[in-house]
C-alpha cells in the first residue's frame, strides 16, 4: 500500500456482541471524505431501513476526517453518525463534539471507530494505539460523566481522551449526549451507547497524522489562515471600537479589549487590544464568558478553553466558589447552548432570579448549577427545546394533565416560579433517571406530541420554534438571512447545526460589504438580504443554501469546525474583508497529497449531502420529501400582527416567511442539487451523476425513485 | 505590531510621536507636539557633547513644518475649535480617530448623533445606549441623559429616535436610514433574540 | 567564541552548570582535567576518578506560563510539523497533551480541584529545560545528544541515535521522547533559534527565555535541588 497522508487509513470496528474487533480500510470510503461522509456510507451499506436506533443492528460511528489531527486550525471536532432516536422515523443524523477525542483517535491510528451489536454487560472500550480491549464497566455504570472519565484515566493514564455517557445515556434517553473533555457534548446519540451497553470509549495515541506537502507549505497556509480568522463564529469586527478597527458591533463575539479580563486567572489576564495582526493575541479575542453570561461573569473567568488545534477559544472556564454550597465543584465550563439550554428551563418560570443569598451573582451561579447537572448526567437540550417545552407544558397545563397528581405535586414548581435554579437539580435528576412521567419530555418533541396528545397549537406556536413535524427546532433559520436559513433547516433530521451562512452574516460587517462578498461567491449580491429586510426568493439564495449545506457536510467530514469555517470573510481591511473560500481545498490538498480544487472538494461533499438525502428517503419509505419531510410548521409563514393588523411579509422589520415563496425556494434548492423538483427526492440520473449508482439501484428496487 | 517601534523610532520626532500615540490608541495634540519641541530646543546636552556652545534660547522647529515636510502620508490632521489633532492611519482607523476627536472636542451630542446615523446607515443597526458607556467613550448615565435631552431639543437631530427592547434596553436609531418598524425589530433581535439563538 | 572559552564558561560561567556540576562531582572539581572533547560537551575526569561530561551553557530555554495557556496544543502540532514533517502530540518537544486533563500529577480523588481541564483548568506544560548537566545526554550510550553550536540546545543527532530510549528514561521529566514510528529520539532543539511553538501560541503563553531567566522560572530559587523544580512557573 502506498503511503497515506491525512487519513490514517484504518477504521476500527468493534463488534460488541461477540467482543471481536477488526480493521477496515478507510480508503475505500475516500469518495465520502471522512467523518460524517464515512458514517453515512456505513449506515447506507450496513444498517437496514426500519432499524430501531436502540436495536443492536444499528451502528454508531465516531468519525474524524483527514484534516483532523493535522494541526489545521479549528480541526478538533468529532462527528458521530447513527440513527436519531428523537426522529419520528428514526432518520439518520450526526452529532458533533469538539475537544480532543478525535485527534487522539487519529494519533492512535484510527480514522473512525464503528460500534456494532450490543455488549452482554456494561463495557468500556480501551484503545491504546493498535491495542483494543473491551473492559468491564459495571463498576462505573450509573456514575456521572466526570467521575467516569477520572476512573478510566486512572486505569489508562492521564493522557487518555474519553468519550462517555452519563445516566441519561445509560437509561436510553432519546435526548442524551456523548460527552468528551470538560464540556464538549454531542447531542442525540447518548442513548445508543447506552443501548449497546457502552459506557465510554477511551483512546490514547502515540502516532501521528502524516502530511504530504513540504512543511513550508502547510506552515504558510497556517500563517495565512491565522491572518484571516475572526473570533468565534468568524465574527471579524470587535464588540467595542478599537484603534485598529474600522467597524464594530456590540453583538460581536470578538469581545477582547483593553480593560476586559480573565478575572479569576492568577494574576488576572487582560484580553487587550487583540489586533488581528498580532498572532499571539488570537486566543484572547473571544472572551466568551461575558458574551454568554453577562458582564458579571468576567471576575469568575479563569481562562478560555476549547478544542485541539483551534486558536479561537470559545468555551468559558469559570471558578464559581458558590457552587460548592450545592455540593458541586467550583470549576465549571461551557459555551453557547451548554449554558443556555439549562438556563432555558428556568426561563419557563421567568428566568433565574436572585436566590439563596447569591445576590447579583445569582445568574452566574445558576448557570453553573444547570450546566454541571446536564454535563454530569449527560442530558441533551435539543438546542434549547427542553426549556421551551417546559414553558409550554407548564403554562398550558399539559404537565397537570399528563403527570399523575402525586408526581405533579412532588415537583418543586415554586422554585421554578421563584427563579431559583435549584429547581434544575431536581428536574434533571428526574429526567436523567427516568423518574415518573416527567422524563418523557426528553423523548423529543415528535414523540412527546404523540404521547401527551399535543396538537397543532404546539407545533404552530411561534415561540416553540419547532421547524418541522420532525420534532427539531430552529438553529439559525429564517432569522439568519431569511429564506437561506429557513431552507437550510429543512434538509436535516435534527436542528440544522449549520453555521456556514451564520458565520457569513454573523461577521457583523456592514451589509454593503457582505453583499459584495455574497455577489462574488453566489453570482449576485441579491443572494443576501439586509437583516430583517427580506426580499423574495431568488436563484442566488438557492445557491447560497446549497453552498451552506455542502460546506456543512464538508466540514463535518474533514473534520473542521463549522462554527468557524468557512473563511468567507476576514478582519483585514487590506483584503477588503475578504477571506478565502478555497482554503479547505488548499489544506486538504496539502495535507493529503490528493490535489483537489475548491469545486472538486465541494462535489465530494455534495455526494455526502445527497447520500444523506437518500438515507432519509429510505428511512421514511417515501419520495415525497417536499410533503412529508421538508414541510415547515405554519408559524414560519404566518404573518406577525401588530395592533391587530397583519405585518405583510417582505416589509422591513418582519422575518416571517411566505408559504408560496418557501415552496418555490424548496424547488429551487432541489434543482441546485439535481433532485426532482416536485418531490425533492434524488433522481436516478442525479444519483448516478454524483457517483451513487448503488444507491440509485437500491432506491429503485424499493420504488423510492421519483417518477 | 513588532514593526511599529522600528518605524516610529526611525521617523523624525513629531511624526514618530504621532505614530506612537496612534499605536497606543491616542490622538496627538499639536499643542503637545509644540511643547515637546520647545522642551527639546532648550535642552543643552546634545550641543555640549559636540563641543559647540548651546544657544541659551533656541527657536524650536514648528512640528507642523516637520510633519508637512516629512512626506508621511499616513499622518492625518483634524482641526478642532481650538486644537489641532493628528493620527497615523497606519495605527488608527479614521473611524476610531473620529470617535476620539469628538470626545476631545467635548462634542458629545455630535458623537452620539453621528455614531447613531452611521450605524443605522452602514450595518444597518440601531445603537444601544450602553455602547457609549463602554470604552472608548465611558460616558456616565447622567451624561447620556443630558445628551439625549439636548438631542431632543435640536432641530437638526429630529431623525434620532429612541426605542426599547422587551428587556428594557434602550437603543437609538436614525429615521434617515431605518424605518420605525425595522428599527424596533432589529432592536429586539439584537438585544433579546440573538441571545436566545446562539 | 573559541571552544576552550566556551568550555570554560560552560563549566564555571553559568550558575546552573556550575551548580549541577558541583552536585554531581562533589568536591572533586578542583582536580578535574579534560580528557575528551565531544562536540560542545567536554569529558572530564575528577580527582576521585569519575568521568563526567561538562556541557556548554545553552542560550536559553522555552518556558510556558500556565496562567495564559489555553490548551489548544497548536504548539505541539507546529513543533512536529517543523521537526518531523507530521502532526503528533506524543513526540512534540513541548508537552501539553499529557497534562491537559489532570495536570502533571495525574488523576487523584481530588481531581476536580487539582490541575487540569477536569480540575481547576490550569494547564501546566512541560518543556525541555536544556539542563546545564543534561541527564538525557549523559545517559546516551551513542553520544547522539550534542550541543547545538548556535543555540546551545541539547539536540539529538538522528544519525547517531540508536533508539534505545535511555534519554527518555533518564530525563527526570521524560521530555526526550522516542518516536515510536521512527525509533529515533526527539527533543527540543530550540528550532535553530526561532522556536516554532512560541510562534504558534495564540496567547503568548510559551516563550523563549535567556538561560538566566529560564533557570529562575524553571528551578526557582533553590536551584541545586531538582526536587524543588516547578515546571512552567508563572512568567
Amino acid at each position: 500500500m502506498s503511503q497515506i497522508f491525512g487519513w490514517t487509513g484504518k477504521i476500527l470496528r468493534v463488534d460488541l456482541s461477540t467482543g471481536k474487533t477488526s480493521i477496515d480500510d478507510t480508503m475505500k470510503y475516500k469518495d465520502f471524505i471522512g467523518g460524517e461522509g464515512i458514517g453515512y456510507k456505513i449506515l447506507w451499506d450496513e444498517v437496514p431501513a426500519g432499524t430501531h436506533p436502540y436495536d443492536p443492528a444499528n451502528k454508531l460511528i465516531l468519525g474524524a476526517g483527514p484534516l483532523c489531527g493535522s494541526g489545521v486550525p479549528c480541526s478538533g471536532r468529532t462527528t458521530i453518525v447513527s440513527l436519531l432516536p428523537t426522529s419520528p422515523f428514526h432518520g439518520p443524523g450526526s452529532s458533533h463534539m469538539g475537544g480532543y477525542f478525535s485527534v487522539e483517535m487519529k494519533y492512535a491510528g484510527w480514522d473512525a471507530i464503528v460500534l456494532e451489536g450490543k455488549a452482554p454487560k456494561p463495557v468500556w472500550i480501551r484503545i491504546e494505539d493498535n491495542k483494543v480491549k473491551i473492559e468491564d464497566a459495571r463498576w462505573m455504570w450509573g456514575k456521572g460523566i466526570f467521575d467516569t472519565m477520572a476512573m478510566i484515566s486512572s486505569q489508562m493514564g492521564k493522557e487518555a481522551q474519553v468519550a462517555a455517557i452519563g445516566p441519561a445515556g445509560e437509561n436510553q434517553l432519546n435526548m442524551a449526549v456523548i460527552r468528551t473533555g470538560t464540556s464538549h457534548s454531542a447531542g442525540g446519540h447518548g442513548g445508543i451507547l447506552g443501548a449497546k451497553n457502552v459506557k465510554a470509549v477511551a483512546v490514547k495515541g502515540t502516532g501521528s497524522v502524516k502530511i504530504a506537502a513540504e512543511k513550508a507549505k502547510v506552515q504558510e497556509l497556517d500563517k495565512f489562515m491565522m491572518s484571516i480568522i475572526g473570533a468565534n463564529n468568524q465574527m471579524v469586527v470587535p464588540s467595542h471600537p478599537q484603534p485598529w478597527a474600522e467597524f464594530n458591533s456590540p453583538g460581536s463575539r470578538w469581545t477582547g479589549r483593553p480593560g476586559l479580563f480573565w478575572g479569576a486567572a492568577n494574576p488576572p489576564v487582560e484580553t487587550g487590544v487583540c489586533d488581528p495582526k498580532d498572532m499571539q493575541s488570537v486566543g484572547f479575542r473571544t472572551q466568551k464568558a461575558v458574551f454568554d453570561l453577562g458582564a458579571g461573569a468576567e471576575k469568575y473567568t479563569v481562562r478560555m478553553g476549547g478544542c485541539a488545534h483551534c486558536p479561537i477559544r470559545c468555551h468559558s472556564q469559570l471558578k464559581v466558589p458558590q457552587l460548592e454550597k450545592y455540593g458541586m465543584d467550583p470549576y465549571v465550563s461551557n459555551t453557547c447552548v451548554g449554558w443556555s439550554g439549562p438556563r432555558g428551563v428556568m426561563a419557563a418560570g421567568g428566568g433565574i432570579k436572585e436566590f439563596d443569598g447569591n445576590g447579583a451573582d445569582s445568574s452566574v451561579v445558576g448557570n453553573g448549577i444547570g450546566t454541571t447537572m446536564v454535563d454530569d448526567l449527560g442530558v441533551w437540550c435539543n438546542y434549547g427545546q427542553i426549556g421551551r417545552d417546559v414553558k409550554w407544558f407548564h403554562e398550558k397545563g399539559v404537565f397537570k394533565r399528563v403527570l399523575p397528581a402525586e408526581e405533579y405535586a412532588s415537583i418543586p414548581w415554586d422554585l421554578l416560579l421563584k427563579g431559583d435554579p435549584r429547581f434544575l437539580i431536581d428536574f434533571y435528576d428526574r429526567v436523567a433517571h427516568k423518574k415518573g412521567e416527567l422524563w418523557h419530555i426528553a423523548d423529543g418533541s415528535a414523540w412527546i406530541a404523540q404521547r401527551w396528545g399535543l396538537g397543532d397549537d404546539y407545533w404552530d406556536h411561534k415561540d416553540n420554534k419547532l421547524w418541522t413535524r420532525g420534532g427539531y427546532p430552529v438553529h439559525h433559520s429564517n432569522e439568519s438571512a431569511g429564506q437561506v436559513g429557513a431552507l437550510i433547516s429543512c434538509f436535516t433530521n435534527r436542528d440544522a447545526q449549520n453555521h456556514t451562512h451564520q458565520n457569513f452574516i454573523g461577521s457583523q460587517l456592514p451589509i454593503a460589504i457582505q453583499k459584495e462578498i455574497a455577489g462574488e461567491i453566489f453570482g449576485s449580491p441579491d443572494a443576501l438580504d439586509p437583516p430583517q429586510n427580506y426580499t423574495r426568493m431568488n436563484e442566488f439564495k438557492a445557491r447560497f443554501v446549497k453552498w451552506a449545506l455542502v460546506r456543512g457536510r464538508l466540514h463535518d467530514s474533514l473534520t473542521l469546525c463549522n462554527w468557524m469555517w468557512p473563511m468567507a470573510v476576514s478582519p483585514l481591511k487590506e483584503r477588503k474583508y475578504r477571506g478565502d473560500t478555497s482554503l479547505e481545498a488548499q489544506f486538504f490538498s496539502a495535507v493529503t497529497g490528493v490535489t483537489k480544487t475548491e469545486a472538486e472538494l465541494d462535489k465530494d461533499a455534495e455526494r455526502v449531502v445527497t447520500l444523506f438525502r437518500a438515507l432519509t428517503v429510505r428511512a421514511m419509505g417515501t419520495v415525497d420529501m417536499r410533503g412529508k419531510h421538508d414541510a415547515m410548521n405554519k408559524w414560519i409563514y404566518t404573518p406577525d400582527k401588530k395592533d391587530g393588523k397583519e405585518i405583510p411579509q417582505f416589509t422591513k422589520g418582519t422575518i416571517q416567511m411566505e408559504k408560496d415563496d418557501l415552496d418555490k425556494g424548496l424547488g429551487m434548492v432541489y434543482k441546485q442539487f439535481g433532485w426532482d423538483e416536485k418531490t425533492g427526492a434524488p433522481t436516478k440520473a442525479g444519483l448516478e451523476a454524483i457517483g451513487l449508482k448503488d444507491v440509485a439501484d437500491e432506491l429503485g428496487s424499493k420504488g423510492l425513485l421519483p417518477a | 505590531m513588532e514593526t511599529s517601534d522600528v518605524t516610529a523610532s526611525d521617523a523624525p520626532s513629531a511624526v514618530g510621536t504621532v505614530r506612537r500615540d496612534s499605536a497606543a490608541g491616542r490622538l496627538t495634540l499639536l499643542s503637545a507636539l509644540r511643547a515637546d519641541a520647545a522642551r527639546n530646543a532648550s535642552l543643552p546636552p546634545a550641543a555640549a557633547e559636540i563641543g559647540q556652545d548651546a544657544p541659551s534660547s533656541a527657536v524650536p522647529a514648528d512640528p507642523l513644518d516637520e510633519i508637512g515636510g516629512s512626506g508621511a502620508e499616513d499622518l492625518k490632521r483634524m482641526d478642532g475649535r481650538a486644537e489641532t489633532y493628528f493620527f497615523s492611519d497606519l495605527y488608527m482607523t479614521r473611524a476610531y480617530a473620529s470617535y476620539l476627536y469628538r470626545l476631545a472636542e467635548k462634542d458629545l451630542v455630535g458623537l452620539v448623533v453621528e455614531t447613531v446615523r452611521e450605524d443605522s446607515r452602514l450595518y444597518p443597526r440601531p445603537t444601544p445606549l450602553d455602547f457609549f458607556r463602554g470604552p472608548p467613550f465611558t460616558l456616565a448615565q447622567d451624561q447620556l441623559d443630558d445628551i439625549l435631552t439636548r438631542i431632543r431639543e435640536r432641530e437638526d437631530c429630529r431623525d434620532i429616535r429612541e426605542c426599547r427592547a422587551s428587556n428594557g434596553a434602550r437603543y437609538l436609531y436614525s429615521t434617515l436610514h431605518l424605518t420605525v418598524a425595522h428599527a424596533e425589530a432589529l432592536t429586539e433581535w439584537n438585544e433579546v433574540g440573538q441571545a436566545e439563538n446562539p | 567564541m573559541s571552544e576552550s572559552k566556551e568550555k570554560e564558561e560552560g563549566l564555571l560561567g553559568s550558575t546552573s552548570s556550575r551548580r549541577d556540576f558541583l552536585r554531581i562531582a562533589g568536591t572533586g572539581i578542583a582536580g578535574a582535567f579534560v580528557t575528551l572533547t565531544l562536540g560542545c560537551a567536554t569529558m572530564v575526569r575528577t580527582q576521585d576518578g569519575k568521568n563526567l561530561k561538562v556541557w556548554a551553557t545553552p542560550s536559553g530555554a522555552m518556558v510556558q506560563d500556565p496562567n495564559l495557556c489555553v490548551g489548544c496544543r497548536r504548539c505541539e502540532s507546529a513543533c512536529t510539523i517543523r521537526n518531523d514533517g507530521k502532526a503528533s502530540a506524543y513526540v512534540a518537544r513541548v508537552k501539553v497533551s499529557r497534562n491537559l486533563n489532570y495536570g502533571v500529577e495525574g488523576v487523584s480523588s481530588a481531581y476536580a480541584l487539582a490541575n487540569g481541564q477536569h480540575g481547576n483548568f490550569r494547564i501546566v506544560a512541560e518543556t525541555c529545560r536544556q539542563c546545564g548537566q543534561p541527564k538525557c545526554g549523559d545517559a546516551c550510550p551513542a553520544v547522539a545528544i550534542k550541543v547545538d553550536k548556535k543555540t546551545g540546545a541539547r539536540v539529538v543527532d538522528s544519525r547517531r541515535c540508536v533508539g534505545c530510549g535511555a534519554c527518555q528514561d533518564a530525563c527526570p521529566w521524560h521530555i526526550a521522547t522516542l518516536d515510536p514510528e521512527t525509533r529515533i529520539s526527539t527533543k527540543c532543539s530550540l528550532c535553530d533559534g526561532d522556536p516554532t511553538c512560541a510562534k504558534a501560541c495564540p496567547t503568548g503563553s510559551i516563550k523563549f527565555y535567556t538561560w538566566e531567566e529560564a533557570e529562575k522560572l524553571l528551578w526557582g530559587a533553590d536551584a541545586t535541588s531538582g526536587a524543588s523544580a516547578v515546571s512552567g512557573a508563572t512568567a
